[in-house]
């Protein structure tokens, strides 16, 4: 059996018409009807906010679970350990996993849960009408010009990395070619895979300075792709060249990946591509269990437990 | 001595080995056949910090303590004023001084001494010799108590004959002074705990996942849960969360993929899973969560037991909820009651509370071994799988806290929204929870409620009160219509519970038409019916 578009598809999107998030969503249709993957076999589970609304905008023959704000990461890590043969995408946003959700973020990345995890970053929360999330950068003022962000962002594909997710990438709602092959190898990955997808939001962070506006973001991003994998030829020159940037090399091996996003960052870039890609892992997920083996256990049980007699 | 109630009253530093050695004593009479009940009042610290350890033997088999002391064994300076003002009788001291009166005089400080060990085994040793003097004191065979400790250090021979040695040392320097009338056993005597009792009903009740976050009093029940699943190689996985709102989410996820999956926390932690319960209230998820409560807001005294979640669990989360709570009054129904909650959870597809707490779930108590078994037809076995299992083929479905219709769509409709909520409402009011239990005599006018540990005082009281009355145990929250007409026909209602503003008898007043009179014990000691008897006679005055 093969599943068509309309496997795929679900009900109409009710977000705003050119928000980033609709862009993933489709995206995310094309890298499932690619890889064929069952739509009973999916799980789409979110927090709250409106790239946590997509569930419904996809595969309706999945199960779907819209939870509360920020703990989208544990509830998919119950759901993984409880149906490990499920397919399991997380979608979440900037607000959900880099503020309330970050401590639970952060454990999930090290329990290396099988799943896609999505995080639809507009540097703003959405759905309240344009607040600072943790993820706009510093100098960027609000829509409304009342407040500017001075803090320094979280950057999420950082986190991941330092947390030794094996899968972390960064892409753009508008780019449907990358974005695509991103999912599809995300969609195949055996743990965590973990992407940042900067997706403007035109309600409130598509103006001027924002760092995650569609301009922007069209100007900004540098692809790291090939660029970053250390083969047998780059690794004969102890120095990589992109655009205009040295990276020193010579500390890597050949199959390392290269992050590079911070010089690329300094000098404006949003750096976008695989930053980590490990196929196999010496990391230990949580046992998973799916059968309760019944044991005629409870006589001997109490045998073995303190009983005492005179 | 046919007809005799003592209390003994042992206070001692903590991380001095002495928890140990008061079990040990409790066991000592327990095996004797001698009716007891020990209390660990123990403190939130690691070592250094007072801690009491309570006994009372009763002819009358009561299950619970009294005010004062007959005989106070002190190892703690410390405390020996205020120990002495509770003391009706003797005293031993470890470590005199001039102002303190010796009313009997066990020299352990010395008496250890005696023991040819290393300095650093003089300290938990020394425990033994006063283990062995009170043994001896109500005059306790020798036999019975050296099995109990060849059976307690049974992994050590060598550490068993010490412990035996120190024991002799107390029980051959005291002298006794009672003799206690021991009764026959009918079948052999389980000491356990509430905690210990569920972590059992979990294993019976096939539980396949347990997340949690440690925290006092509950960390005990998962940890049992944990070994057992271990011992027998059972396929359950434990799984120790970031927090409690990950421990209550990963629950929920797992039960969501139609796993039979619980948590047990304590009050602190139950505020942080708040928002999530609300969510498989409003979503229909089952969910399993055991309460075991300590005392008091924000950290309180964590060491210390309570009865002050009611309220807060029955109806927990915001918006208009209503939650099954489950309220066991001993181990076995620990056990029986850690099933019943996945049966309920499940049947209902709602979040379920066993509320236990820190008295119950930590302190062992005289059962026996059936009370454990014969649960295998009443059991639930989990037969009772949501319809629709995520990863079914063709059967895709939605799952969402915000508003939704009956076949999970998006909806802000106010039609929709009271449908469901009266709904949820009546599913839960309608359904066969344990109902309450009726006893004494029921011509009289007065009524006396009670729930969960509070049980253990109620034969006391009903031989303190001189008035017939007539008692009402409550099982289970929200109550069924026929247990709120009994309630209906008393005019004189008492409810007796373990918080300060008498929460029971506040959601049973928002129900019934009916004026009740609490009687409250919520300092954190384990409640007593000779100080609730007085609150009654205020209550009369
Ligand atoms: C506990 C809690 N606090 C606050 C909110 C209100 N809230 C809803 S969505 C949201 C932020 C969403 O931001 P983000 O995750 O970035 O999603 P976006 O709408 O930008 O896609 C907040 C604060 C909530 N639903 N729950
Ligand atoms: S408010 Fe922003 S994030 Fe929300 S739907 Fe509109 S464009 Fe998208
Ligand atoms: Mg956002």
């Amino acid at each position: 059996m093969t599943y068509t578009k309309e496997d795929y598809s679900a009900q109409t999107s009710t977000l705003c018409t050119g928000c980033g998030h609709d862009s993933i969503i489709n995206h995310l249709k094309s890298a499932l009807l690619d890889t064929q993957t069952p739509p009973h076999q999916i799980v789409k589970i979110s927090g709250i906010g409106c790239s946590s609304k997509t569930p419904a905008y996809f595969a309706k023959g999945a199960y779907g679970f819209n939870t509360i704000h920020g703990r989208m990461a544990p509830i998919a890590s119950g759901v993984s350990l409880a149906s490990p043969e499920l397919k399991i995408i997380g979608l979440s946003g900037d607000g959900d996993t880099a503020s309330i959700g970050l401590g639970g973020f952060i454990h999930t990345l090290r329990r290396d849960t099988p799943m896609l995890y999505i995080v639809a970053n507009n540097g703003v929360y959405g759905l309240t009408k344009g607040q600072f999330s943790a993820t706009t950068d510093v100098g960027v003022p609000t829509k409304n010009g009342f407040k500017t962000q001075t803090a320094d962002p979280i950057d999420l594909c950082e986190l991941a990395l330092n947390l030794n997710c094996r899968f972390v990438a960064r892409s753009f709602s508008g780019h449907k070619k990358q974005l695509t092959e991103i999912l599809k190898k995300a969609l195949a990955h055996d743990g965590l895979a973990f992407i940042d997808i900067i997706s403007p939001c035109v309600a409130f962070a598509n103006h001027d300075p924002s760092t995650k506006s569609y301009n922007y973001v069209k100007e900004a991003q540098t692809y790291m792709n090939e660029l970053d994998f250390i083969s047998e030829e780059t690794k004969t020159s102890t120095e990589l060249k992109l655009k205009n940037i040295s990276i020193d090399i010579s500390d890597s091996t050949v199959g390392d990946v290269i992050n590079h996003s911070q010089s690329l960052k300094k000098q404006g870039y949003i750096p976008m591509g695989f930053f980590a890609l490990k196929e196999s892992s010496t990391k230990k997920q949580i046992k998973k269990t799916k059968n309760y083996i019944q044991k005629e256990a409870f006589s001997g049980l109490l045998n073995k437990y303190e009983v005492e007699t005179t | 001595m046919k007809n005799f109630d003592f209390q003994i009253r042992i206070s001692t530093v903590n991380g001095s080995g002495s928890s140990t050695a008061n079990e040990i004593l409790l066991k000592c009479f327990v095996f004797s056949g001698i009716h007891a009940v020990g209390k660990n009042i123990f403190p939130s610290n690691i070592a250094g910090l007072p801690t009491w350890y309570l006994i009372r033997v009763t002819s009358q088999k009561y299950e619970g303590l009294k005010s004062q002391a007959d005989l106070l064994i002190s190892l703690c300076r410390e405390t020996l004023e205020e120990d002495l003002k509770s003391l009706n009788g003797d005293c031993w001291v470890a470590k005199e001084s001039p102002e303190t009166p010796s009313f009997l005089n066990l020299d352990i400080k010395n008496q250890v001494k005696k023991l040819s060990v290393p300095v650093s085994l003089r300290k938990p040793l020394a425990n033994m010799i006063y283990v062995g003097a009170v043994a001896k004191h109500f005059g306790l065979e020798l036999s019975t108590c050296s099995h109990v400790i060849k059976k307690r250090f049974q992994g050590s021979k060598e550490i068993a004959r010490l412990n035996l040695e120190a024991f002799e040392l107390g029980y051959h320097e005291a002298s006794e002074k009672f003799k206690l009338k021991a009764d026959e056993f009918t079948s052999a005597p389980l000491l356990i705990d509430g905690n210990q009792a569920s972590a059992l009903g979990l294993l019976e009740a096939q539980c396949e996942f347990a997340f949690w976050y440690p925290i006092t009093p509950s960390s005990s029940l998962v940890e049992n849960f944990e070994k057992h699943v271990s011992d027998l190689k059972l396929s359950a996985t434990i799984y120790q969360a970031e927090d409690e709102i990950s421990a209550v989410g990963m629950t929920l996820g797992a039960s969501w993929a139609g796993s039979r999956a619980m948590t047990a926390t304590s009050g602190p932690g139950l505020s942080l899973m708040a928002e999530t319960v609300g969510l498989a209230y409003f979503a229909e998820i089952p969910l399993v969560i055991f309460d075991i409560q300590r005392l008091g807001p924000s950290t309180g005294l964590p060491t210390r037991t309570s009865q002050g979640d009611l309220s807060f669990a029955h109806s927990l989360s915001h918006g208009d909820t209503l939650h099954p709570v489950l309220l066991p009054s001993n181990p076995e129904e620990a056990f029986q009651m850690a099933q019943f909650a996945f049966e309920i959870s499940e049947d209902l597809r709602t979040a379920v509370f066993v509320l236990s707490d820190l008295d119950l779930g930590m302190n062992l108590k005289i059962s026996h071994k059936e009370d454990f078994q014969n649960s295998k037809n009443k059991a639930s076995k989990k037969n009772k799988l949501p319809a629709l299992q995520p990863g079914t083929p063709l059967g895709g479905f939605m799952t969402r806290g915000s508003g939704h219709d009956p076949q999970g769509n998006y909806s802000e409709s106010p039609q929709v929204y009271k449908e469901k909520v009266m709904g949820l409402k009546k599913k839960i009011m309608s359904y066969n929870l344990p109902s309450c239990i009726f006893k004494g005599d029921s011509k009289s006018s007065k009524l006396f409620i009670y729930y969960g540990s509070t049980k253990q005082i109620i034969s006391e009281l009903q031989d303190l009160i001189p008035d017939n009355v007539y008692f009402m145990e409550i099982k289970a929250l929200p109550l069924s219509q026929k247990d709120i007409n009994q309630l209906k026909l008393f005019t004189d209602v008492y409810c007796v519970e373990q918080n300060r503003d008498g929460q029971m008898a506040q959601i049973l007043q928002s129900q019934v038409q009916v004026k009740i009179t609490s009687l409250l014990q919520f300092d954190g000691w384990p409640i007593q019916a000779d100080r609730v008897f007085k609150l009654y006679n205020e209550a009369l005055l």
